[in-house]
This record gives structure tokens, sequence and C-alpha cells, in this order.
């Protein structure tokens, strides 16, 4: 597993969210991502819209906590691309229209994209989002502001956020920052940093009051990458391949020769 | 030219047309107003019926080609010859069932080409495109003396009988190196078949050249089968347990075979009846004593991954259960009782409802792995829209129609 120190990321720590979803603005303001005409809906959630889209690359989850079946309030937690040390949608993609860059944001290029949409059903977290009513569909996603990064600019997001939820900086300090947070305010975390180790780690560092799977993450994701499930049936082409070819070869070769004494033998061999 | 007409006012097939009429349009819908206007895939199901019947059941209906191909020319089963054109024909229109649901189904299908310039083999959708493609060269390959005879273009067929084994040849190799991207492997895979090419040329009676263009199909084939198994190892918290198992592509292949030849029994039966051509009862039979066992294989493979994987802790949802079990009966327990037990030796009848179930049974599957399986938290579930499936329609109307024509106009079944 290839672990890039230089690697950027965000520590997301969903204790100081207000829910005032500043962030999710300063998105669409950079990104230039239109409104989305949104419906209220009941269940878990109550965020405004319900999920990731194509016109919104993050969004703020809400969720109630109840104590004795009493509301006991609320918390928030930033959902958005999680830029995957080791991307499922870098493996997947066809084309390889999608970019693990070396500074860490997962980034896409349109003109390759082919609209399979195996991106989206191979990423854990739904993150990839299609343009269905499109005629020639793009896949969006959260960049990680890579075009900001490269000017020594922070993400939009992080930059608007009043209450410092969400930092900006080297994923191995952020890692530490973390660890510090939970174990000097250890009663106010769940012990567990969510994206350290997820899918082989993410670039994006995960902390809240409540486990993230809470808030529909996926449970039970695996440490390594999700590629490493798919690796060992990729790799044995060749070999089936070559195996395939000398066996058929040899039995063709056996039986034919064995029945071609027979006087069918006619035409091509299937004129029959 | 046969001088037989085609007939296109009876019921059936107005029904066809105005299936395709009407696929024909929503496509055209499609096209204009995107991918959301005729379907209910959404950001958490991005694939639907498209993805999980035409193309999935698709491939896997046109095994036939390949079981049957193998087995007659590589085992040298001369009584089943009379079945190879029909099987590979259906193969052949398997695949345009398959290209058509693709062309409906990517947001832009018009970069398909993209595949052959822009490589990434981590992706087993790369692995997918490139069968596809190479496959069906194969199968076309494979057809074509079925035209040199129709149209006596006896030159071609000389030409043929030259480079088709060599254009194979280089396919299987291409592809070797395309997915591993290590020249000498693609080597070792040329010197391999080059030297069974030899081999046959100078040691076996002329059909060698079918032989070897046979060779190339199945190894496509059985790379095919499995690959599109292995699309769905990169969710294994998504797919349900039911069907999520590493050996998810040994399962497909396995799966794949077995519906192949219940296919072939299932189109000859139709096509006797349609056409009044069709195979001869006791190649009929031969098949239908095999098939049992083939269904037997399936599922004891299938229950040992699923052992495997889960310990037989089946935890899913109720739906989803079902869904498992109705597979699981109808392809699986029903079709081997019935084959075994029910006197298929004789009857005609038997073999072909058994059959049939078991194609039912296949297609339940990949519906299972590919959309009953998945469940994704946060979105309602996925149920296709009726515009999905009246494409699907179109499209599959649009594949009867073609053989249809296909065995009308050219010696599929022999010559008359
Ligand atoms: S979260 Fe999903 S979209 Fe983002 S990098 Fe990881 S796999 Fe790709
Ligand atoms: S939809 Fe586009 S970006 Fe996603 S896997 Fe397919 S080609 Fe790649
Ligand atoms: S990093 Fe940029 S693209 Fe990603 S959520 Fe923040 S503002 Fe949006």
């Amino acid at each position: 597993m290839k672990t890039s120190i230089n690697q950027k990321g965000f520590l997301i720590d969903g204790t100081k969210c207000i829910g005032c979803r500043g962030c999710q603005v300063a998105c669409k303001q950079w990104n230039e991502l239109p409104a989305e005409k949104t419906e209220f809906f009941g269940g878990p959630g109550y965020q405004n819209p319900a999920h990731l889209s194509s016109k919104t690359y993050t969004l703020i989850k809400y969720r109630e906590v109840m104590k004795d079946g009493k509301l006991k309030g609320w918390v928030f937690h930033k959902d958005q691309c999680q830029h995957c040390l080791e991307p499922a949608c870098v493996s997947a993609c066809i084309v390889g229209a999608l970019e693990k860059t070396a500074s860490g944001p997962v980034v896409w290029e349109d003109k390759k994209c082919i609209g399979c949409r195996y991106c989206m059903l191979a990423c854990p977290f739904n993150v990839p989002a299609f343009e269905w009513s499109s005629i020639n569909p793009d896949i969006r996603k959260c960049t990680l502001c890579s075009d900001r990064i490269e000017n020594g600019l922070e993400p939009s997001c992080a930059k608007a956020c009043p209450t410092k939820a969400i930092i900006f900086g080297d994923r191995n300090s952020l890692i530490k920052i973390a660890r510090n947070r939970l174990k000097s305010e250890s009663a106010k975390y769940h012990q567990h940093i969510y994206g350290e180790e997820e899918a082989g780690g993410t670039c994006i560092l995960n902390i809240s009051s409540i486990p993230l799977e809470d808030f529909g993450y996926p449970k039970n994701l695996p440490k390594t990458a999700m590629a490493s499930f798919t690796q060992p049936a990729l790799r044995s082409i060749p070999g089936a391949v070559i195996g395939l070819g000398a066996a058929l070869g040899l039995i063709a070769f056996i039986a034919n020769m064995v029945k071609g004494d027979e006087k069918d033998s006619s035409g091509q061999g299937d004129r029959s | 030219m046969n001088n037989k007409k085609i007939d296109f006012s009876g019921r059936g097939m107005k029904l066809l047309l105005a299936l395709i009429g009407l696929g024909g349009l929503l496509i055209v819908v499609r096209f204009i107003f995107g991918l959301g206007s005729v379907s209910n895939l959404s950001d958490g199901y991005p694939w639907g019926l498209w993805i999980g019947v035409d193309v999935l059941t698709g491939v896997a209906l046109a095994a036939g080609g390949f079981t049957i191909a193998a087995a007659v020319h590589v085992l040298g089963l001369k009584k089943y010859h009379s079945v190879i054109r029909p099987a590979i024909l259906t193969a052949l229109l398997g695949y345009i069932f398959v290209a058509l649901g693709i062309i409906v189904d990517l947001g832009r299908g018009w970069n398909i080409w993209h595949i052959i310039v822009f490589w990434n083999r981590d992706s087993v959708m790369f692995e997918v495109a490139w069968c596809v493609l190479l496959y069906s060269t194969v199968l076309a390959l494979e057809f074509a003396p079925v035209f040199f005879e129709e149209f006596k273009l006896t030159a071609w067929e000389e030409k043929w009988d030259k480079y088709a084994p060599w254009i194979s040849i280089l396919l299987v190799s291409w592809f070797v190196f395309v997915m591993s991207g290590i020249p000498w492997y693609a080597g070792i895979t040329f010197i391999i078949l080059a030297a069974c090419w030899f081999l046959f040329r100078n040691k076996l009676p002329r059909g060698s050249t079918v032989i070897l263009l046979i060779m190339a199909g199945i190894i496509f084939s059985v790379q095919h089968q499995s690959s599109l198994g292995s699309i769905f190892l990169i969710v294994p918290t998504k797919l349900s347990t039911l069907w999520y198992t590493p050996y998810l592509p040994v399962n497909f292949l396995i799966s794949a075979i077995t519906v192949g030849l219940a296919m072939v029994i299932f189109e000859s039966t139709i096509s006797s009846r349609v056409f009044g051509v069709g195979l001869e009862d006791d190649v009929v039979k031969g098949l239908a004593r095999v098939l049992p066992w083939a269904v037997l294989a399936t599922a004891v493979v299938r229950a040992a991954t699923l052992f495997q994987a889960t310990g037989f802790k089946l935890d899913a949802s109720g739906g989803q259960l079902a869904s498992f079990f109705l597979e699981i009966i109808v392809g699986t327990v029903i079709p081997f009782i019935m084959l075994m037990f029910m006197g298929a030796g004789k009857s005609a009848k038997i073999i072909f409802y058994a059959s049939a179930m078991v194609v039912i049974g296949v297609v339940i599957n990949r519906i299972n792995v590919s959309i009953v399986g998945i469940k994704i938290d946060g979105y309602p579930v996925y149920v296709p829209h009726i515009g999905e499936i009246l494409i699907t329609l179109g499209i599959i109307s649009t594949g009867l129609l073609a053989f249809y024509i296909v065995c009308i106009k050219l010696p599929v079944f022999g010559k008359r």
C-alpha cells in the first residue's frame, strides 16, 4: 500500500460543526454549481438535499441523537468525496478518466468518460454523481478543490467554515491532531477516526460524537483498498488464457486425431 | 438466394414490430432528454434493468455459442454438428443485444472507441469491453462461411481459410498484451497458438481453421463470462452475501455454460416449431442428458462458495431472500427433478420446459446480482421505469427479428 506523506486532506470534526452549511454554499459558489430543487423528507437525515448529486458535491448530514426515547440533540457531518488513497473509482474507470493526483485529490477528465457509471457502483461511499438529464452527461464529484490547491489556496469549503470544523492540511499531521482530540476530550468523541484505514485509507479523516456509520456511511469497510478485491481476477488473465489455450489445443488435437479417421471430415468441419 | 419470404403479417410479427417501434421511440426520447427521462436510475442505483437484463443476461444466454462449439469441435463430437450454426448465430445476436443495450445505457456511447486508446488495466470493465470487441470479431469470422456459401464467394472463402487462423491467433495474443502490458506474455500466447495451428494444419483433416477459430472463441468467451462476475467483486459492502463471494467469476462462468446448453435445447425446439427445421431428436435428448449434471454442478459450486462466504448464515432483507429462493427453486431444483426423474428421456415437452426454467433461473440470478442484491442506504430502492422495460423489450424484439430473418435467408440449419 502506498502512503504518500505529502497527501493533502481534511480533518472533519463533526463536534465542531454547527450545521450552518456555509461549506455547502461555498462549494457551490467556487464550482459554479446551480441550486437544486429539493423536497423535505422525513426519516433519518432531514438534510437538504437528501444526497450528493451532480449539482451538490458536499452536504451537511443531520441526525437526531435519542436517549431514553427522547431527543437529546442534533449532530452534523459533512459528506463529500473521501479522496481515497487507492480509490475504487479510479481502479474501476474503464478509460482511466478518474485520476488520483500525487497531492491527494481525486479528479476526473470529462473528455475521456464514456458514461458507463461503473465508478459510481464501485465507490463504497456512493460519491460520484451523474447528470441524469443531460444529453452529454458528465460524472461529477468533489475535487478537493484541486484547482485551488494548485494555486496555493485552501479548498473553498474549509475556508468558509466559521468553526474550523473542516481543517485542511497534510494527512499525517491531521491524523495526529485527530488522535490528540480523541484522547484529550475522550468523552466527547466516538473513539474512531473514520478514514484512517477504511477502504485502504482516505485523505478525508472524520471524527464525530457518534459513529459515522450512523450517518449512513458504509459499515464493515475492509481495511484494504477496494481494488484489492478485483486485482486477483484481473492478474490471473494472462495465465488463464495461456493455460486454456494450451489445454484446448491439446484436447482438440487428440480428440480430432482419433475421430479424424472417421469418414466425416467434410468441408470446414461444420458443413453437415 | 433462398426463396423463402419473410412474412410480416403474422400476429407475432406485428407485436415484434410494435415493440421495436415503441422501444425505438423511447430511445429517441432518451437521447434527447437524458437517461433520467426514461429510467429510474439514480446516483444511488446507477445500474438497472439494461445492465441486468440486456447486458448480463444477454451475454449469459449467448453462451450457447461457446458451449456447443467447444463440445463439438474441441471434443470432436460429430453427432452435434447440426447445432453449431444456430448456436454461433445466437451468440452473435446475443452480442448484438448487448451492444444495443450498452449503447442505450452508456451516458456517452459515442465515446465507446475510447477503450481502444485509453487503457486502464486495473478496471474489470476494461476487460469486459475488450472481450466484447474481440469475441464479436471471432464470432463474425466463425459465421463468415455461411455468407460465403450463400453468396458463392469462393475466392473469399479461400482467403478466409488462409487468414482467419492467423487473425484469431493475433487477437488472442493482443488480448493478453492489453490485459497484462507484458509483451513476452503475448509472445508465449502467440507461440502456443501458432504451434497448435501448425499441428492442426499438418495433422488434421480439413476442419483445422474452424477448430482454431473456435479455440479463440472459447478463450474469449470464458474470459468474458467470468469477467462479468468479476465486475461485482468491487462491491463487497453493497452486494448481499447471498450473491457476493470472491468466486463470483467462477459462478458466472459455470452458470453461463449451463444456460448455454439449456438455450440450445430451448431454441432448437422453438425453431423447429417456427421454421419446421430443428435438431434431430437424439441430439436434443443427448443434450438433455448432460443438462441436469450441469445444473447440479452449478448448484454445488454455488452452495460451496455461499458457504465459504457466509457459513449459511443468510443475512439479507426479506425481498432478497425471496428472490434468492426463487432463483434456486426455479433455476435448479425444479428443472433438475424434471430432467432426472420425470421421464425426460422420452418427453420432448418436459425437456423443453425444464430447459426454459434453467434459462429463467439464470436470468433471475443475473438480475439478483446486479439489482436485487444491491442495497444502498439512503436511496429509495430501485424499481425499473416503464421506459426501461419497454426499451428492453424493444431490444429483445430486435434480436428475435434479426434471428428470424437470418434463419430464413441463410442456411443456418444446414442446406435445405
Ligand atoms: S470516495 Fe469514492 S469517489 Fe471519492 S475517491 Fe474514494 S472511491 Fe473515488
Ligand atoms: S462513468 Fe465515466 S468516469 Fe465513471 S467509470 Fe465510466 S467512463 Fe469512468
Ligand atoms: S473541497 Fe472544494 S469541491 Fe470539495 S466539497 Fe470542498 S469546496 Fe466542494
